[in-house]
């Protein structure tokens, strides 16, 4: 029970907000002590679990690609790509980007968009010109609730669209962790799984915020 | 199937290269926090099986320490401005989003757990 203390280091720094990795290797060493561990066999139990999954590293192999294609304009590109969108309604516009979202995502292309680069400067105030154009000026809450919603639709179309690429960290982690249990698991199976998921959560979504174009446009009263 | 032995030749190859650019980028202050970050990721890439459990360890350490007291940093090289990107991204279209090859490792690494 005691090793839980390394949940309660976690939960504290965290709170505190302390650098994650110096939580994270602190929570790790709480755990090893509390399970009786000595200082030094914690660390050779940290080296052997680093030595034994450093394959998720090897994922950054296509760094120097990304930026390759990034000096040649890949955000301007996936900008120029998103304003095509204008003049259409808001729900399908959104769905739109959840589309793109995810697929990107899907192929590995997950800093291509964000909250950052896309969000902020592009679909949020396109998704409120789309609103205020079906409806007029927008008052405080509705304007909220489109940002928001533009938020939502960045964050569920990378969620569920980056478990279907192979190279993703939480994928390798996941096949590294299971075969030190002794469960050999090929990868292109756990991608492939997260494929129905994906869809069903684009389906979900889509829903909602067709639900949500037709509820604004009653409030507006159009 | 490419081994992965071999992957991890070619990756700590690849990351010492990033840690000797680390080294000799003079428009980064902290670039030797840089190089000894890469360079401790590419020692366990090049070295992990002979260091053995212990030095893994410290390795490990080396790098959550770097990271995690802020000696990383990041330089201002010489790239395009984001006109100069706006123009390129024209001439190249879409062609910059499907000429991104599958990621090298993946494959690999999917042969060698089959």
């Amino acid at each position: 029970m005691l090793t839980l203390l390394g949940v309660a280091t976690v939960v504290v720094g965290f709170a505190v907000r302390l650098n994650p990795l110096l939580v994270v290797t602190l929570a790790a060493f709480v755990t090893g002590l509390a399970a009786g561990l000595t200082p030094i066999a914690v660390l050779e139990a940290f080296g052997k679990a680093f030595n034994d999954n450093r394959f998720v590293t090897a994922a950054y192999l296509v760094l120097p690609v990304i930026g390759v294609v990034e000096r040649a304009g890949l955000q301007e590109r996936a900008r120029a790509l998103i304003g095509r969108f204008r003049g259409v309604s808001v729900g399908p516009f959104l769905i739109g980007y959840l589309a793109f979202r995810q697929i990107t995502s899907a192929l590995g292309l997950t800093s291509i968009a964000g909250h950052a680069q896309s969000v902020r400067p592009m679909v949020a105030p396109m998704a409120e010109g789309a609103v205020e154009a079906q409806t007029g000026p927008l008052d405080e809450a509705t304007r909220q609730d489109v940002r928001a919603m533009a938020s939502a639709t960045d964050n569920i179309g990378l969620f569920f669209g980056e478990d279907i690429f192979l190279a993703i960290g939480s994928i390798l982690l996941m096949v590294g962790f299971l075969a030190t249990s002794g469960i050999v698991i090929d990868p292109l199976h756990l991608s492939l799984w997260a494929i129905p998921t994906a869809i069903v959560a684009f389906v979900l979504h889509a829903a909602r915020l067709l639900l949500f174009d037709r509820r604004l446009r009653r409030r507006g009263g159009a | 199937m490419i081994k992965l032995s071999a992957v991890y030749i070619l990756a700590g190859l690849v990351f010492a290269a990033f840690a000797v650019l680390s080294a000799l980028d003079r428009n980064n202050s902290r670039r030797f926090g840089n190089a000894a970050f890469w360079g401790l990721v590419a020692l366990s890439f090049l070295a992990g099986d002979a260091l053995g459990d212990l030095g893994n360890g410290v390795l490990v350490l080396g790098l959550a320490g770097i990271a995690g007291f802020g000696l990383l940093g990041r330089g201002q090289p010489a790239t395009t401005s984001p006109e100069d990107r706006k123009a390129l991204a024209e001439r190249f279209g879409d062609r910059l989003c499907s000429s991104r090859p599958s990621p090298c490792p993946s494959s690999s690494l999917s042969g060698c757990w089959s």
